[in-house]
């Protein structure tokens, strides 16, 4: 279709879609108005309102904090909501809150949490998903806590996520190793923790990775994952960024 | 007889050629004549396999190329300048599928030369080829995490905030960055473009497991990826060893909510171009629908800090720059001298921002500028100068913003090498400009 | 310890001032990264307890003797915490330098898109403690400077230019036989590499998250080794995390920034512990559970008899280093 063509077919499903001529800024009042911040933070905070509607308060401000230099008076405020929120008796309001912090590395969301994972009564959110949000800051401290869980939980999401935390632990690489290989292991936990010691010791994980493709009674899925990986560091070396 | 046809947008180094759906010259000539007495009569046609991209010839600079061009070749194997563009709607899906060849009057083929119309498509509509190209080349440039995939996440971080976000330069800087990324991808495969997701339409496919992944259905078991063993971003990793997490709060067989009348969610397509024609009200699709397009997940791309973790957050843009391309051509705003196609007007200053340095026509862009002066980031820039393309000189080492707007050189200038699946090649009103 | 006590007692060394011997300066060593009380804890954790730290030298009156601190923070922090507490500091001081304006804008600026509230009267700060938010507290020291700035005041740069000597000068003696590997594997021992040679050591790592930091301290030593060109002149980065820091991490850091390697250009790390070299300087770096929890900016200049001075706690650029590594290979 040659773009002249094309162009009329487009303007006529753009007229059709509305009301009004596409080129009349006549959009909804919404759109033109832009957002409200401080009725959301009031939504947000707002306790004796539906979880629901204060999830969406949430994920408004949320999109709000890519416009940095318009959003930086309301920052302060919306931390303090999110604390607020993380504690709420709603799991899924909790959930997205703590979600929010643990990417802002906030140190009142790892108390909680690092809380929660020491004494069962304080949890706010399951052991996965606090060992989870925990590992998003390799500069965390839950080490410990994630051998804990690895040595005595038998749940595969927990185990995996304490893989995960210990991903950043180079004394740890023994312990990685001894799940990677461990043939009664989950597959998720032995995967989580070839990746981790791909990343700590590539020379430890080679080896261990020949030696699972050798063994003709481990599992196809740790030998593909592994496979994979030794494909793609066999191939062609990248170029890094020339210095400037 | 024979002849050797040359494309201008030809990789030196490989003799491949690429094209999108912007006019760019080549030329015929005879290398074998074979005896002729006179001056050959050739047709230049599509030689393209079947479903392939398909191309469009002319003899000057313009939008509504054909099929076939006929052309007189002289004896002394002097060239004879064409011009081609990858016909709209008929991408490649790989490359060599496409090609022009030179027959003659009895439609004998005197030669040809293969190509790919490499188009950015949506990446729903990718064949399992094309994804699976486009992630093996994302994988290995992440390189579980050792690869330069780091230096892009160390691009989009606070201290660099006021370079791209919630200020006029928003969508060029983005563009800049997409374009860097597809060049890196480019030097690993040259057939990878970056698709995008069309956040106000369904996306179940970009989400199944082949693809970008789900993490596991309870979300108690926490939000990382979960892809099949052997999965080319099974090992992916940034900040040394963050693997992918992201849970959609939406049902990805839908698509993302949007709520135009309060002016949140991710808006569709139709009420975004509606915002205005002008580029101070168009920009404002920087909240909704982009905003809510990264808040529709928990994991880190609802964040700006941390958002480029995830490879999702280059598809999420893909589409932000795409929304912009198809506003340009609606609008005929790629004449970067219009205030209607960009303009600082409206902006909100930051404190130590009040020139507004790096929203400015003329500015360059950070990084690729490497500049370290105040109010720029004062720490090294993670990425070098923009890498150059084998097949355009556009935009530079240090674009400025200005270089970012007609990416399609609609009006003369340099084409940057991307397209997008439904976003045409046309000349604005008046005619070609050579 | 409990937070809660530990909080307690600093605050109680911080304003009871005993009436014979004056504060107490063992609350300056506090601000040290590797003060025990931090050992252990995340990097954003001990943020919190160093601005509090900080907060109790304050108000103990000890501020012009935390300058060194206050001033590093102010010039490459991102938390808003410390930077807070820095900027509150600066208030304590009795006549604060001239300059101090551009170091509290650049604070501001860099904390902006991460402000929050700050809670510094008591640690840990309570849920929901309200108070002003960081950059607020950087504006209002800003607001106070401002009403006392004249042309009388000390400006801020005067000792940035030269090294100081350092309280450990003939360390590197200690540090002969430690084995170092290089990013391309290569072993050699801290005599080895300078064995009567002039050079710099800066010390990073590549899991650092401040920009301002590592990142550009590995890109200012490139830069370095291409002002003093192929001189005999050592210029090596050595790494805080020796155990993650594996000789392809450091190659690839190091050539992402622009930095020459050669026989006398090179990113180290220990194969053995850390702690002989990081006891022998004294660094200004301390760990939590897996990695470093927080570090100095802190560059080493060792003249040819293997003597030490350094640029401590503040950003140096390769100009300044140029001429003093220079200065100490002609010695």
């Amino acid at each position: 279709m040659n773009p002249k063509d094309y162009r009329r077919q487009v303007e006529e499903a753009l007229k059709a879609s509305s009301n009004v001529a596409r080129r009349d800024v006549r959009a909804s009042p919404g759109l033109q108005a832009g957002p409200d911040w401080a009725r959301d933070l009031d939504e947000l905070m707002d306790t004796a309102r539906n979880a629901r509607e204060r999830e969406d308060a949430l994920w408004r401000l949320q999109a709000g904090t890519f416009l940095v230099a318009q959003f930086a008076q309301y920052r302060p405020r919306y931390i303090q909501a999110l604390q607020l929120a993380a504690t709420d008796a709603d799991q899924t309001l909790r959930h997205a809150a703590f979600d929010v912090l643990a990417n802002n590395k906030d140190d009142f969301a790892r108390r909680k949490l690092t809380e929660g994972l020491q004494d069962p009564e304080k949890a706010l959110v399951s052991p996965a998903v606090a060992l989870g949000l925990l590992a998003r800051d390799d500069h965390g401290a839950a080490t410990s806590l994630a051998r804990s869980f690895l040595s005595a939980d038998s749940d595969p999401a927990t185990r995996a996520q304490a893989v995960r935390v210990l991903s950043a632990d180079p004394a740890s690489t023994s312990l990685l190793a001894e799940r990677m290989g461990d043939k009664n292991e989950f597959r998720e936990v032995r995967r989580a923790s070839a990746v981790a010691l791909r990343s700590l010791d590539p020379a430890r994980f080679r080896a261990l990775a020949q030696d699972i493709l050798a063994d003709h009674s481990d599992f196809q899925e740790i030998k593909a994952t592994v496979r994979g990986a030794l494909e793609r560091d066999a191939a062609t070396p990248l170029a890094t960024p020339a210095p400037t | 007889m024979h002849v050797d046809i040359a494309v201008d947008a030809t990789d030196p180094a490989t003799g491949r050629t690429f094209l999108t759906w912007c006019p760019v010259k080549g030329n015929v000539r005879l290398t074998d004549a074979s005896g002729a007495q006179a001056p050959v009569a050739v047709t230049l046609r599509n030689g393209g396999a079947q479903g392939g991209g398909q191309v469009v010839l002319d003899h000057q600079r313009t939008d509504s190329g054909s099929p076939q061009l006929a052309l007189q070749l002289p004896l002394d194997g002097s060239p004879v300048e064409f011009w081609v563009a990858g016909e709209f709607q008929h991408p490649s899906l790989t490359y060599g599928d496409a090609a022009i060849e030179a027959v003659d009057g009895s439609g004998a083929s005197l030669g040809s030369r293969d190509l790919m119309v490499r188009i950015r498509k949506n990446a729903v509509s990718l064949t399992n080829a094309e994804r699976d190209r486009f992630l093996d080349a994302l994988g290995r440039l992440n390189d579980a995490g050792k690869g330069p995939f780091q230096s892009f996440r160390d691009t989009h971080v606070a201290p660099a905030y006021y370079e791209a976000h919630g200020l006029p330069g928003f969508p060029p800087w983005h563009r800049a960055y997409l374009l860097d990324l597809e060049r890196e991808l480019q030097s690993i495969d040259d057939s990878v473009a970056l698709p995008y997701w069309r956040f106000d339409q369904p996306a179940p496919a970009l989400f199944a497991q082949d693809f970008l992944g789900m993490p596991p259905a309870n979300p108690a078991q926490g939000d990382v990826i979960q892809f099949p063993h052997g999965h080319a971003l099974e090992f992916w990793r940034t900040d040394g060893n963050d693997p992918i997490e992201r849970r959609p709060h939406y049902n990805i067989n839908g698509a993302p909510p949007a709520n135009p009348s309060q002016g949140t969610g991710v808006i569709s397509q139709q009420d975004t171009l509606n915002l205005g024609s002008t580029y101070v009200d168009f920009r404002r699709y920087e909240n909704a629908p982009h905003g809510y397009a990264h808040t529709s997940f928990q994991g880190p791309i609802n964040y700006v800090p941390t958002a480029a973790k995830d490879p999702l957050f280059f598809l999420l843009h893909g589409n932000v720059d795409r929304l912009w391309a198809f506003w340009q051509w609606l609008n005929h705003r790629n004449d970067p001298a219009s205030p209607d196609s960009y303009s600082v007007l409206g902006a909100q200053w930051p404190s130590n921002r009040a020139n507004g340095i790096g929203h400015n026509l003329p500015d360059t862009i950070w990084p690729w500028n490497q500049s370290t002066s105040p109010p720029r980031p004062n720490f090294t820039p993670p990425r070098g100068p923009m890498p150059a393309s084998p097949i355009t000189t556009a935009p530079g080492g240090a674009p400025r913003i200005q270089d970012m707007i007609d990416y399609q050189g609609v009006h003369g200038g340099a084409l940057l090498g991307f397209d997008y699946d439904d976003v045409p090649f046309e000349l604005p009103p008046g005619g070609p400009v050579s | 310890m409990p937070d809660a006590v530990l909080g307690a007692d600093l605050m109680r060394r911080a304003t009871e001032a005993d009436c014979c011997r004056g504060p107490d300066r063992d609350l300056l060593r506090l601000l040290r990264e590797d003060a025990p009380i931090y050992a252990g804890r995340g990097a954003v954790e001990s943020e919190r307890l160093r601005a509090f730290v900080m907060e109790c030298v304050s108000n103990a009156g000890l501020a012009p003797e935390a300058w060194a601190f206050i001033r590093e923070e102010l010039e490459t922090g991102m938390d808003p915490y410390a930077v807070a507490a820095a900027a509150r500091a600066v208030r304590s001081l009795p006549s604060p330098p001239r300059g101090i304006e551009r170091l509290l804008r650049g604070a501001a600026d860099r904390i902006s898109a991460v402000d929050e509230t700050v809670w510094l009267a008591s640690y840990p700060a309570p849920q929901g403690a309200a108070g002003p938010s960081a950059v607020a507290e950087v504006m209002e020291t800003l607001a106070i400077v401002g009403r006392l700035a004249n042309d009388t005041m000390p400006p801020i740069c005067a000792d940035q230019t030269s090294p100081k000597e350092t309280a450990v000068p003939n360390a590197i003696a200690d540090l002969a036989d430690v084995e170092l590997e290089d990013q391309d594997g290569r072993l050699i021992t801290f005599a080895e590499l300078f064995s009567g040679r002039a050079g710099v050591i800066s010390f990073f790592y590549t899991r650092c998250m401040n920009p301002n930091k590592c990142s550009r301290t590995i890109a200012r030593l490139g830069a370095l080794r291409d002002l003093v060109g192929d001189t005999a002149v050592v210029v090596a980065g050595i790494t805080y995390d020796p155990a993650y820091d594996l000789p392809e991490r450091l190659r690839r850091y190091g050539e992402v920034r622009g930095f020459r390697f050669g026989p006398l250009s090179r990113l180290l790390r220990t194969t053995g512990s850390f702690e002989p070299i990081r006891r022998a300087l004294e660094l200004g770096v301390g760990y939590g559970a897996a990695t470093v929890n927080r570090h100095a900016v802190e560059l080493f200049v060792i003249d040819r008899t293997g003597r030490l001075s350094a640029f401590e706690r503040q950003l140096w650029n390769e100009q300044d280093v140029a001429a003093a590594v220079l200065g100490a290979e002609v010695g």
